[in-house]
């Protein structure tokens, strides 16, 4: 097992000062905060939607599901739904040009279920009509035929050897692993060990948008216009479910309200659907889904259930921790080879660990499928693993954050999983900065003492860290373009999506910063799989590491041509050549100057290449699936979140009164965007922390609506917040940028429960933290 | 969900317009506010052919004082009664209950007979309306009739309304706001949430209860007044022990269920904790509104 990277070049914030000749203080762009361009609009309500983009010509497609949560499919009869007026086509599996397949990893999942369904909800038909209208009573017209299976709804009676098969093969989709060092040495040096079990709930994302997608037939193609995480991957199974090949297929990713990773999943089965249906009935069909579909058919957040054993020493080591995880996957895989061994890689949390036995199972049951969403895995798993922390913590005497700080990764330890970790690890920081910030240790101590009727104070912490980019090792890259048109604007290709967090927008500002023009001369151009390059998905927390930096590759290429034309064109020599404000200059006599416009001009007339794809190689990672061990991520990002909870005993009412989060993110290319993401995360944890679960009786769920399903309002948010910024610049990225959208939400349901123990004494380890939950639980005492 | 179907659209500008359409049609349908019937609509439990819109009755949208009431019209938004001075300056037990209904969005829209009409078990407008004993003035094509609210619900979405009547005003005695009304309410989170349990308290109380009334919501079939509890306080010293003592009766008085919002287990103990609040929340004379 050799141990050195690879790094494809080296970039990085050195990298960068040395090629722009200039200090970081000395960038107009990157590192400080901006109005956001696209802000007004919307706003406004400017913004263009899919569903915005409907025209009187477009046909709706509506689905028939599944009423049943395990059922053979005897028939499906259409006749009726046909006579319909309006009514143009009922689509079924065996209409499915193509494969009837879009399982991600695992092809387990049918686009139109054809002998089995799954879960209730699950796609049988599609009724294309000429409006929606037609196509409701074309879906409550057509019949399908089921012979009932015996159901089975939770993973451990799924794990049982009597339980009804989900999927042939059993319900046990894939498992993890990892064998480090000696775990029963490890328990054995342990002065103190904590065992507990974690159950945490499925979640919803909860966007505003619905899944949508418009497919188009133009020619001998098609062209498909949606929300989505990911416009290649979208290609990619369109054309499996076509047939058509990938060149004759157009994907548009439109600005998404709101994605999360729902989208990143959904885009492809939405995509295909409304595709297929172009296709056979030869007219632009749109498929949006309502909301009650989407809290009912749409991936979750996997539900998990963690029995976590750790051990430390007196003096506060970690010494070994022994770790089984079960992730309900429902009724499909989906992502969850990616989600589970995610989860599994960072199950010990940012700390030192030597010995570890971690086994993970992701299980099968009748429900809808999980997938992906903010945290990909991590949520789940730093549950367990930061209460962990203080429970050890607590039994040592240590306070939580010291006892963190005294096991952290630091440069030059090892993951879990073994990984040396060589550079850009800033948790030690992080932590250090948010308890700085929310005043830590006087507040511990205070807050003890705070009592006013049945309400209590306490305050918590908890770590995260989590690896950007894809999961596996699977190799990722991105890619971008820039292209200098004759006026001096730059046209900016990339397919990383907008889902409101801003990424192409840091995009820009790279460009902008490393041709030194201002940010409104570059023009980000619709993501567009028949224009740009394709710059992989918009998950991960990738957008702005890879996206961004295949971005300053092509601004760079193009810089690089603009100094030795200038150099030409002002007579200077190249080195002495500077681009600034959108000039050209030569540094030994600034009067001998060049408008960017005239460079662009000349860039033409003198044959110079105008135009450059920018292309990115996320350093390579491997690992080896019998034991768990290797470089599981490039690089990761390392969070600290500590919260002020106030607990009503009487009702169980838990509050966050403030919040403090920080993250090491490599370097803020707009700190602006960076508390955006960061709030956004925080909030959405409370939510996952507090109330949000969807519920079920008997495989149905029973909150499909945003009555029930409870996410947090602008009332449930802490009134004060304070987001820290670390910068520990990682050498293979565009200024050192590191992802940022997903973290803050990792440790917000540990950070609220130790808070709530802190308060109480009472752990709950049983998300979420309802008010019933803690009432009751308080009740019931301390266990 | 459902789309919501295509239907004929109504805008009377008179009462008697409004119920000469219902008379006329059968299949018609009062919507006021829209915000309970729409959701209704779209979960495919109503499928309205002809909608008579009564938000525009002039003589459906006021607060006024007369005869020794407070009257309010049954078209009157949350928002409305929110800011009336008099519902403010005489009793504002119900502009309590109406500052944390939904939200702003929906207080501009929803309208308080839409609250009672919809008679769902937790609408948070009935328990201030049964402790200030209301009367409710229901039109019909025959004539009119008055009520006392607590005789209006019959069960979950359902009252004593005919088909071709409207409620058309709420009256409330004015020589109530020589007691002194607190509303509380617990739901899931903080605002724009339907309750797990609500109360509303009005009392007159030195040291002792001289008077003391109580009712609760979502903890019963229908809004429900606490007697026993009543009973039990009225003329007792103003003790916490007796409060205690009182307020335990709740639990025996209520009639919850169990769903998707909390276990009836919860809600009992919650009906406890939250009039035992009020009642002490009162007794402080606590009432901050606005
Ligand atoms: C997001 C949201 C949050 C909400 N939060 C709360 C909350 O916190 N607390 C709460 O109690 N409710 C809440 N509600 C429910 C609703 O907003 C209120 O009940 C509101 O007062 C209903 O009034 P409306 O005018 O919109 O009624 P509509 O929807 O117009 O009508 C409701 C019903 O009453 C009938 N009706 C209306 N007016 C009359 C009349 N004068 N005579 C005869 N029949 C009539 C209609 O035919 C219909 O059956 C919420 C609703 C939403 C959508």
């Amino acid at each position: 097992m050799t141990e050195t990277r690879e790094v494809t070049a080296e970039r990085g914030p050195f990298f960068f000062k040395r090629e722009l000749g200039k200090e970081e203080g000395e960038y107009k762009l990157v590192g400080r905060e901006i109005e956001r361009p696209d802000a007004f609009s919307k706003i406004m309500g400017l913004t263009k939607f899919t569903a915005d983009r409907l025209t009187e010509d477009v046909c709706f497609g509506k689905i028939v599901r599944s009423k049943y949560p395990h059922a053979l499919i005897k028939r499906v009869i259409v006749d009726e739904a046909l006579q319909i007026k309006g009514v143009l086509a009922v689509i079924t599996a065996k209409d499915v040009p193509g494969e009837n397949q879009i399982g991600y990893a695992i092809p387990d999942q049918p686009l139109l279920a054809d002998k089995k369904v799954r879960y209730i909800g699950e796609p049988i038909a599609i009724v294309v009509a000429e409006n929606e209208y037609a196509a409701e009573k074309g879906v409550e017209a057509v019949k399908v035929e089921y012979d009932p299976l015996p159901a089975v709804f939770d993973p451990l009676e799924a794990l049982k050897p009597e339980a009804p098969k989900v999927h042939e093969k059993g319900n046990v989709a894939l498992t993890t692993i990892i064998r480090k060092g000696d775990v029963e040495k490890g328990f054995k040096e342990a002065d103190v060990v904590v065992e507990n079990i974690y159950y945490t709930q499925r979640q919803e994302h909860a966007y505003l948008e619905p899944e949508a997608a418009i497919a188009y037939p133009e020619g001998d193609g098609i062209r498909v216009v949606l929300c989505t995480q990911s416009p290649f991957l979208v290609r990619e199974f369109v054309s499996r479910v076509t047939g058509y090949s990938q060149s004759k297929i157009k994907v548009i990713g439109a600005p998404a309200g709101g994605a999360f990773g729902g989208k990143d999943d959904m885009g492809p089965m939405v995509a295909s659907k409304a595709a297929l249906a172009a296709i056979i009935t030869k007219k632009p069909v749109a498929i949006i889904l309502d909301k009650e579909e989407t809290f009912v058919a749409s991936n979750k957040r996997h539900p998990a259930i963690i029995r976590y054993k750790s051990g430390a020493t007196k003096d506060g080591k970690l010494t070994a921790v022994e770790i089984e995880i079960i992730y309900e996957t429902g009724a499909y895989a989906n992502r969850s080879p990616f989600v589970l061994w995610r989860a599994t890689v960072h199950s010990a949390g940012p700390y030192v660990v030597p010995n570890a036995k971690v086994d993970g199972k992701s299980v099968y049951t009748n429900k809808v499928f999980s997938g992906s969403f903010r945290g990909f895995g991590d949520p789940q798993i730093h549950f367990a693993a930061e209460q962990q922390m203080d429970e050890l913590a607590e039994k040592l005497g240590i306070d939580p954050v010291e006892f963190r700080l005294r096991n952290v990764l630091k440069e030059g330890t090892r993951t879990v999983c073994n990984q040396l970790l060589e550079e850009s690890v800033g948790m030690e920081e992080t932590l250090k900065k948010v308890a700085e910030a929310a005043n830590w240790k006087k507040k511990r101590e205070e807050l003890k003492k705070y009592r006013k009727g049945s309400k209590v104070r306490g305050i918590g912490v908890a770590c995260a860290y989590h690896g950007i980019s894809t999961s596996r090792g699977v190799p990722d890259w991105s890619a971008a373009a820039v292209l200098l048109n004759e006026d001096g604007t730059i046209t900016y290709r990339s397919t990383i999506t907008r889902l409101g967090q801003g990424s192409l927008i840091g995009h820009a500002k790279i460009v902008a910063e490393i041709l030194d023009i201002p940010l409104e001369w570059v023009h980000i151009e619709e993501p567009d799989t028949s224009a740009s390059p394709n710059a992989r998905p918009t998950h991960g927390s990738r957008g702005l590491m890879t996206g961004g930096t295949a971005a300053a590759d092509a601004a760079l290429k193009l810089r690089r041509t603009l100094i030795k034309l200038a150099s030409e064109l002002l007579n200077c020599d190249e080195k002495n050549v500077k681009l600034e404000n959108g000039k050209a200059f030569c540094a030994l006599d600034p009067s001998n100057k060049i408008e960017f416009s005239e460079l662009a001009k000349e860039t033409y007339q003198r044959g110079y290449q105008p135009a450059y794809y920018g292309f990115y190689f996320v350093p390579r990672r491997y690992f080896d699936p019998e034991t768990g061990l290797g470089v599981a991520y490039c690089v990761y990002t390392y969070i600290a979140n500590i919260v002020e909870v106030e607990v009503d005993k009487e009702t169980g009412e838990v509050k966050v009164l403030e919040a403090y989060t920080g993250a090491d993110v490599g370097k803020a290319i707009d700190p602006g965007l960076i508390e955006g993401q960061m709030q956004g995360a925080l909030a959405q944890g409370i939510g996952y922390a507090i109330s949000e679960e969807v519920a079920f009786n008997d495989g149905k769920i029973i909150n499909p609506n945003y009555t029930d399903y409870i996410i947090p309002t602008v009332k449930d948010v802490p009134r004060k917040v304070k987001v820290v910024i670390i910068e520990k610049p990682y050498s293979s990225t565009a200024f050192g940028a590191k992802g940022v959208a997903e973290a803050a939400l990792i440790p917000t349901a540990p950070a609220i429960a130790n808070a709530v123990a802190h308060a109480t004494g009472v752990r709950v380890r049983n998300l979420p933290l309802t008010k019933e939950k803690v009432c009751f639980k308080l009740k019931e005492g301390k266990k | 969900m459902k789309l919501i179907p295509p239907f004929t659209y109504y805008k009377p500008e008179t009462i008697e317009e409004a119920i000469s359409l219902l008379d006329e049609f059968k299949e018609a349908k009062v919507i006021a506010g829209g915000t309970d019937l729409i959701p209704l609509i779209r979960d495919g439990k109503y499928t309205p052919q002809k909608m008579v819109d009564i938000s525009f009755i002039d003589e459906l949208n006021f607060v006024r004082e007369e005869g020794g009431y407070i009257k309010i019209g049954a078209a009157t938004t949350h928002s409305d009664i929110l800011n009336s001075k008099i519902l403010n300056e005489k009793t504002n037990v119900l502009v309590q209950a109406v500052k944390n209904l939904g939200s702003p969005q929906i207080r501009n829209l929803g309208t308080i007979g839409g609250n009672l009409c919809n008679a769902s078990p937790a609408a948070d407008t009935a328990p201030p309306l049964l402790v200030l004993e209301a009367e409710l003035l229901i039109q019909g094509s025959k004539g009119e009739r008055r009520i006392p609210v607590k005789d209006f619900f019959l069960g979950p979405g359902k009252t004593i309304l005919k088909r071709n009547e409207i409620l058309r005003e709420i009256h409330i005695p004015s020589e109530v706001g020589k007691m002194k009304g607190v509303f509380l309410k617990l739901g899931r989170r903080e605002a724009h949430t339907l309750s797990i349990v609500c109360t509303a308290v009005l009392l007159k109380a030195d040291t002792e209860f001289e008077d003391i009334r109580i009712a609760l919501g979502a903890v019963a079939p229908i809004p429900i007044r606490a007697k026993e509890t009543e009973s039990y306080l009225r003329g007792k010293e103003v003790t916490e022990k007796k409060i205690d003592e009182g307020t335990e009766i709740v639990k025996k008085e209520v009639k919850p269920i169990t769903d998707v919002r909390g276990t009836k287990e919860y809600r009992t103990e919650m009906s406890k904790v939250f009039v035992k609040r009020a009642i002490n929340k009162a007794l402080k004379g606590e009432v901050e509104c606005k």
